[in-house]
């Protein structure tokens, strides 16, 4: 038994540095990288407004968004330009209300916005452990890897039970601090980056609605956990905290849960052009046109009905 | 608890310490006990961890067919014992008790549904409508597997070709061994019982070994089948509005998923027992480089085809009896083999086309032919070899579409648009096609005496090619780690 579990802690100890040889050829060899380690990517361009958060030069925001693709592709921070009022959106595919939890954690940690706007589109609510997806689209593709930003995205690893988003981890620094410059992404087909992280997406419109039927939804104890922890932090910070269910041509069935009680709740499927097919492309993303149109309404509604920015 | 899933990588190296150090604590029957007492407890938390109810079964199968292996034995001792040959009334009675509950336990949660609608497809076919009333059952997990292991115990006793055990302890370790619970080797108590009833010692090398099957088993099952399965489900799913082409690489990719996803199953099994100290039989040799269809099922979830060929082809006469009963057996065996596989028609289909792939070499008497490993001793095939494979390997693809296809409309559609819309792919998942490449060569290579004797030698460059090879390998299941899907095995 000595001789075996001996083997096996030599071959433990010297796992690290055959990686780590791994790491050298993926650096050196994008080949490599992206069929044995990940492809970078700029779907939803978490690579450039990183970039952009990065060079941010006030440390005051009036404005975070955060949240999934619906917030993304469908809220233009830029609208809020014109209301006198800065905005910036953090959203990324997928990214579960726990993940915006600890990306707000982050973010607080360089800016203090007045409010934060969390999209909760109530389809992700009822799971529990969250997905990996926008664990790996921040550890991949972001810019950002100073300490509190490599914490955030470590916990939200654990938090999706994602062992390999934690060797990603130890990768992408390196690769971003030693690796050759220039981006390893391609550009996204569908997508335009407007700024402040808005995606203008170029799919085609629809012509008609779709047949699905409305599910019913209840929100996860993790994701209500995950809401009551942002609340707590914007309430340490001063912070409003806002909830916008995005637009959907098929609205899902739910009853507001406890934990969302007693929030500023904005319904995007309030908004006149929600069931317009052609403003979407598919039952719940919007085009880059119906984005713009719907962003306008928006800010409206924030700037007429959230209090800290009136 | 699947294989493939963080609590399983807990629950291992717990389960092997706790195991092992029986081993130095308790010497002599009382260590033998409680290492049995530790198998028969972790394979219970092992099952249960999906469905804690159907413990009941196994261990009502367990309790039936323990009992039941003592009373055969007893009729058999008592009855005749001037005549061993003979098997007496009790004995058959016996015997008789043991087949109807595991096969009643079989045959009603796998396919109660499938005769109840059958019955009413048959009749609305005559037009006459009936209510559709169907059961509300859920399948437990390896129920086709463990009962087969049970029955082939109750079976062996009354041929007399095994003694039943006396202790209850060591039968239902041996019916629960959780490696090979759920979806095989479907292990002959003959081989398996007396290794549990012996007292396990450590061998590192063997262990080693284990862990090496492990790794490799997980990289087929979540590097290779994982990452075809995503290709696969899209081009089955939605075929219409694929071309030929593509619908060929899908059925191709089907080929090589559920290849890895079960085989993949049955390394990671044998591995695991070898890690406590057992030998299970080996279920796959490389099948994929058969020359033949009747080579094909030598190699293929072998410990299925055999138990058919010991419990149901050879007493029904096998091939030693006239041509045309050795053509019914051969039918026999492959359907009944397709319907183990799953209460649907597609099954039986895939079962009746291998049977009449296998029939003209039956009829020719070259069944036989291919007995020994492919270009034995050589470092590639001849010609002869190469068309022998792609022939088997073509025949094997085209029935897989049965086997995968929800029905057989849609297996003739997929098969008919398959040969149009030539040559245009609509799509291609070059990273399935990546690793099932991958796995070949390894295969291959891994089958040439003088390349393994080098991998697994203790020179110093074969070491450190190994061991950057299980580093990949390790970096390579991690990476595709979160899939966590279900074997496809563990329907059946």
């Amino acid at each position: 038994m000595r001789r075996f579990l001996l083997r096996l802690i030599k071959f433990i100890i010297a796992l690290p540095f055959l990686w780590a040889c791994l790491f050298a050829l993926a650096i050196a060899l994008p080949g490599v990288e992206s069929r044995f380690i990940a492809k970078e990517t700029s779907w939803g361009f978490v690579n450039a407004k990183s970039q952009e958060w990065k060079q941010l030069e006030s440390d005051s925001l009036d404005i975070l968004f955060l949240g999934s693709s619906t917030c993304y592709s469908g809220i233009n921070p830029l609208v809020f330009r014109e209301l006198n009022h800065t905005a910036f959106s953090l959203c990324s595919s997928a990214q579960a209300i726990q993940h915006s939890q600890r990306l707000a954690k982050a973010a607080f940690q360089e800016v203090l916005p007045e409010m934060v706007a969390l999209d909760v589109y109530p389809k992700n609510w009822p799971i529990d452990f969250t997905s990996a997806e926008p664990v790996h689209d921040w550890i991949v593709n972001s810019n950002l890897w100073q300490f509190h930003w490599a914490v955030a995205y470590v916990q939200m690893a654990i938090s999706s039970h994602s062992p390999y988003a934690l060797l990603e981890a130890f990768y992408f620094p390196i690769r971003r601090l030693f690796g050759p410059a220039g981006e390893r992404a391609p550009s996204d087909p569908y997508g335009e980056y407007m700024g402040k992280g808005f995606v203008f997406r170029t799919f085609p419109p629809l012509d008609k609605m779709p047949q699905e039927s409305p599910s019913t939804v209840t929100m996860s104890s993790a994701n209500c956990h995950g809401l009551t922890e942002l609340k707590k932090l914007c309430d340490a910070h001063g912070t409003e905290l806002v909830l916008i269910n995005p637009p959907q041509l098929i609205e899902e069935l739910f009853e507001r849960p406890e934990c969302v009680k007693g929030l500023l709740w904005i319904d995007g499927n309030d908004w006149p052009g929600s069931k317009t097919p052609s403003h979407y492309y598919d039952d719940h993303h919007l085009i880059g046109e119906g984005g713009q149109m719907y962003s306008e309404w928006l800010a409206l509604q924030i700037k007429e009905r959230a209090k800290s920015l009136r | 608890m699947l294989f493939n899933s963080l609590e399983y990588f807990l629950f291992l190296p717990i389960v092997f310490a706790l195991y092992w150090a029986t081993n130095a604590w308790r010497r002599g029957a009382k260590g033998l006990k409680l290492q049995n007492a530790i198998l028969l407890l972790s394979s219970y938390v092992f099952y249960g961890w999906w469905d804690w109810r159907f413990l009941s079964l196994i261990a009502f199968s367990t309790l039936v067919d323990w009992a039941v292996g003592l009373r055969i034995h007893e009729a058999n001792q008592n009855d005749n014992p001037g005549n061993p040959d003979l098997r007496t009334d009790r004995a058959k009675k016996w015997l008789a008790v043991s087949l109807a509950v595991n096969l009643g336990l079989l045959g009603y949660f796998k396919y109660a549904n499938f005769f109840i609608e059958s019955w009413i497809d048959a009749w609305g076919s005559l037009g006459v409508e009936m209510h559709p009333y169907t059961l509300q059952l859920i399948l437990p997990v390896g129920i086709s597997f463990y009962t087969f292991q049970t029955l082939s115990y109750s079976i062996d006793i009354y041929r007399r070709q095994l003694k039943p055990t006396q202790s209850l302890l060591n039968f239902a370790a041996f019916v629960s061994f959780f490696p090979q619970l759920v979806a095989g080797p479907i292990e002959r108590a003959s081989a398996l019982l007396p290794q549990i009833e012996k007292k396990r010692t450590f061998h590192p090398d063997f262990a080693v070994s284990g862990l090496r099957l492990i790794l490799w088993g997980m990289f087929k099952k979540v590097v290779v089948a994982d990452t075809c399965a995503i290709f696969v489900n899209d081009i089955f799913d939605n075929y219409q509005d694929h071309s030929g082409p593509t619908l060929v690489l899908g059925a191709i990719c089907f080929a090589f998923q559920i290849y890895g996803d079960f085989s993949g199953y049955s390394d990671i099994a044998i591995g695991t027992a070898r890690l406590f100290g057992i030998r299970l039989m080996t279920n796959f040799k490389t099948p994929y480089f058969s020359r033949d269809i009747a080579e094909f099922w030598r190699r293929w979830h072998i410990s299925l085809s055999t138990w058919f060929r010991d419990y149901l082809y050879i007493p029904l006469g096998g091939s030693r009896v006239g041509k045309w009963k050795a053509v019914r057996n051969t039918f026999v065996i492959f359907l009944v083999s397709g319907f183990w596989h799953g209460a649907n028609w597609t099954f039986v289909l895939w079962g009746f086309v291998h049977a009449l792939l296998f029939i003209p070499l039956l009829l020719a008497g070259t069944n036989r032919r291919h007995m020994g490993q492919v270009a034995k001793g050589r470092w590639l095939p001849t010609l002869r070899d190469l068309w022998g494979m792609a022939w088997t390997f073509a025949s094997v693809t085209i029935a897989w579409v049965f086997f995968r296809a929800p029905d057989l409309v849609k297996a003739v559609d997929y098969l008919k648009k398959g040969c149009v819309g030539w040559p245009e792919f609509t799509m291609v998942h070059g990273m399935a096609l990546f690793w099932i490449s991958a796995m070949l060569v390894f295969e291959w290579l891994i089958g040439i005496k003088a390349f393994k004797s080098w991998l697994f030698g203790r020179q110093g460059t074969s070491t450190a090619v190994r061991w950057a090879a299980y580093a990949m390998g390790c970096w390579m299941v991690v990476k595709h780690f979160e899939s966590q899907a279900e074997f496809i095995y563990f329907q059946f």
